[in-house]
């Protein structure tokens, strides 16, 4: 059953220079309150946008700990906010498809190299064609063979791990992924017939929206310590990867939407939103969820990982050179749209809870046992893409993560306007020619659509980080710049 | 709208801005026109058919559905012509040939027909990931039926 809203936006009380809280009696049916992580521009931004009526509303779930939670680029999502972070207890508490996104394990991996801006200045537009040939991108984009049923129920167990046996993995690529790029409990007989049409040949490959290549350089290395932990330097390219789940976790998390709606009244769960449609952690429907979302969070990590060989292989084209001699090891490779059973200390006691994290990142500071081992003494690395245009960042988790927000941070920059909104701003500009006169060379299946992802249409990134900073979230590492981008 | 009167034609479709996606209305006379009317509008927003691709062989696909209410069908029916265009090609029409109440919720029958992409003449152009529950609302107002939904791209 839904609740409708009352219409009139939360009222914000300021707690500290970028903390907000929603007090628990501002809506009917709230049990906790709600903190937005937000310094005064990006608070401004938020005036009128539904998103904090959505951190409302997810304060209303059964078996919330802590507060409902926003990051410092929360924008409007569907059911819970993008941005949005909220633990619930094993006993008693809810898991939501709404919390965790359409598209599941959608995530950011980045490779760095022991390459300079000088020894790719000069070929970056037969790197951009190399990288974008090699990686089918756009809307509904397709491998051209199509995997096996056998196949593809191995890489929704696997993983990234399903690569390695393949040739298409390093090493080192596996400890240095979230999970080690496969979670537990992967179920594929959960999984739809219609999802796994959907996905059989859409391993490797980019899709559209926001998922982009970014082949980059450090500009700036703020934090020499965890830089050297991460094997970052001034100057040294690197490469970005952001993707998902592509059409298996998109439908994935359609069908137990529809699940779970169909289930609420029988639970008694009265909920403000129906996109917040959920299900106790211990009912039939909850571990149908788990077992699906696992499967096609493994996908999504064989996905970045097929798509990191692909783009190996285009460097070693390009540049004439094995891939292992230009130094393109993984960085790190972390998930935003995900739900983890995790120990968090709330009320002065340790407890087992279901973190969702939806447009949020994992940000594990120094000394936590689920770092690897090779940043343990650092801490996680975040990495947080800004927008095509300005920069990206590395950042490393902060001690304060883990008191204030389940152990999380912000994914990105955050969008500020509409896509409608960006095309009208900027009809008649060609985003891909002024993006080249900055020295940013762009490939991109739909030139003309460039415009929905501008800088423009996106929240300054600096803001972003500063709060997360400030916050105690997160601290930054190095800040990269774009030297081409590969847009679906 | 019709230009003299101001007022709505008796069937359209028009898309809504949002934050990070895009949102669509669909309305007519009848509920089956609004869904048709709301299935043009999601087949135009995820493709663009031009005049060398109008020629092509058209795919046929059945429509069967079933839902406890009627947003829950309209969330069905959305999101059903979402995995089918991933997977078959530029939504050109659907037909529902039977829209209404069952024993237990709501249901529908038709068909939906689908050029497949060349690259050329039938391009896409956004990938939606799903039709979604916000704003989802199925709406009679006198004569006129409007289905209004917000989609994740």
């Amino acid at each position: 059953m839904s609740r409708p809203a009352t219409g009139r936006p939360p009222a914000l009380e300021r707690v500290d220079e970028v903390t907000w809280r929603i007090a628990r009696d501002e809506r009917r049916g709230m049990r906790t309150d709600g903190i937005v992580y937000a310094d005064e521009t990006l608070v401004a931004s938020l005036r009128g946008d539904p998103s904090l009526e959505q951190v409302a509303n997810v304060a209303t779930l059964p078996g919330i700990v802590g507060s409902s939670l926003g990051m410092p680029d929360i924008h409007w999502g569907y059911g819970f906010p993008v941005g949005g972070v909220a633990a619930f207890r094993r006993d008693g508490g809810v898991i939501s498809p709404g919390g965790i996104g359409f598209d599941i394990n959608c995530g950011v991996r980045l490779l760095r190299s022991d390459l300079s801006v000088a020894d790719v200045r000069r070929h970056i537009a037969r790197l951009a064609d190399a990288l974008f040939e090699a990686v089918p991108s756009g809307v509904g984009s397709r491998l051209g063979r199509k995997l096996s049923a056998g196949d593809l129920d191995a890489v929704m167990r696997e993983g990234a791990g399903w690569a390695v046996g393949r040739g298409d993995a390093w090493s080192a690529d596996l400890e240095r992924t979230e999970e080690g790029g496969a979670l537990g409990g992967a179920d594929p007989s959960t999984v739809s017939p219609r999802a796994h049409a959907r996905g059989a040949d859409q391993l490797g490959t980019l899709g559209s929206g926001n998922h982009f290549l970014e082949v980059g350089y450090v500009e700036r290395v703020l934090d020499n310590n965890a830089a050297d932990a991460f094997g970052l330097a001034e100057g040294m390219v690197t490469l970005m990867i952001h993707c998902g789940s592509r059409g298996l976790g998109h439908q994935v998390c359609t069908d137990q939407v529809a699940i779970m709606d169909r289930t609420v009244g029988r639970h008694g769960l009265v909920l403000p939103d129906r996109q917040l449609a959920c299900a106790p952690l211990d009912s039939p429907e909850a571990r149908a969820y788990l077992g699906a979302m696992a499967a096609a969070a493994n996908f999504a990590w064989a996905n970045r990982q097929l798509i990191a060989s692909h783009a190996r292989g285009a460097f070693a084209r390009v540049l004439g050179r094995p891939a292992e001699s230009l130094g393109l090891g993984q960085v790190y490779d972390l998930s935003h749209n995900i739900a983890k059973f995790e120990r968090h200390e709330v009320g002065g006691e340790e407890v087992d809870v279901c973190v969702h994290r939806k447009g949020a990142t994992r940000a594990f500071p120094a000394g936590h046992p689920d770092v690897p081992a090779t940043f343990r003494a650092v801490g996680q690395p975040v990495l947080i893409p800004g927008d095509m245009g300005r920069a990206s960042y590395v950042a490393v988790g902060a001690e304060g993560s883990m008191r204030r927000s389940f152990g999380s941070a912000c994914h990105g920059a955050g969008r500020n306007m509409s896509r409608h909104a960006a095309l009208r701003a900027l009809r008649g500009i060609d985003i891909a020619a002024q993006l080249e006169g900055e020295g940013i060379v762009v490939r991109a299946e739909r030139r003309d659509l460039l415009a929905e992802e501008a800088s423009l249409a996106y929240k300054d990134v600096e803001a972003v980080i500063g709060t997360a900073e400030k916050a105690g979230l997160v601290r930054a590492v190095a800040r990269l710049r774009p030297l081409a981008v590969i847009k679906g | 709208m019709d230009a003299m009167t101001g007022r709505q034609a008796i069937r359209g479709h028009e898309t809504l801005p949002h934050t990070a996606d895009v949102g669509l209305r669909g309305w007519g006379s009848t509920m089956a026109v609004a869904f048709e009317e709301a299935a043009l509008a999601l087949g135009e927003l995820t493709a663009e058919v031009a005049e060398a691709g109008r020629g092509g062989h058209m795919l046929d696909e059945r429509i069967e559905l079933a839902a406890g209410d009627l947003v829950g069908l309209a969330y069905a029916f959305l999101n059903e012509l979402v995995g089918l265009i991933d997977l078959y090609g530029a939504l050109r029409d659907t037909h529902l040939s039977e829209i209404g109440p069952s024993d237990d919720g709501w249901r529908l029958r038709g068909s939906a027909r689908f050029l497949p992409y060349d690259g050329v003449g039938v391009r896409r152009r956004a990938e939606v990931k799903s039709a979604t529950y916000h704003g989802l609302t199925v709406d009679r107002l006198d004569a006129e039926w409007t289905m209004t939904a917000y989609l994740d791209v």
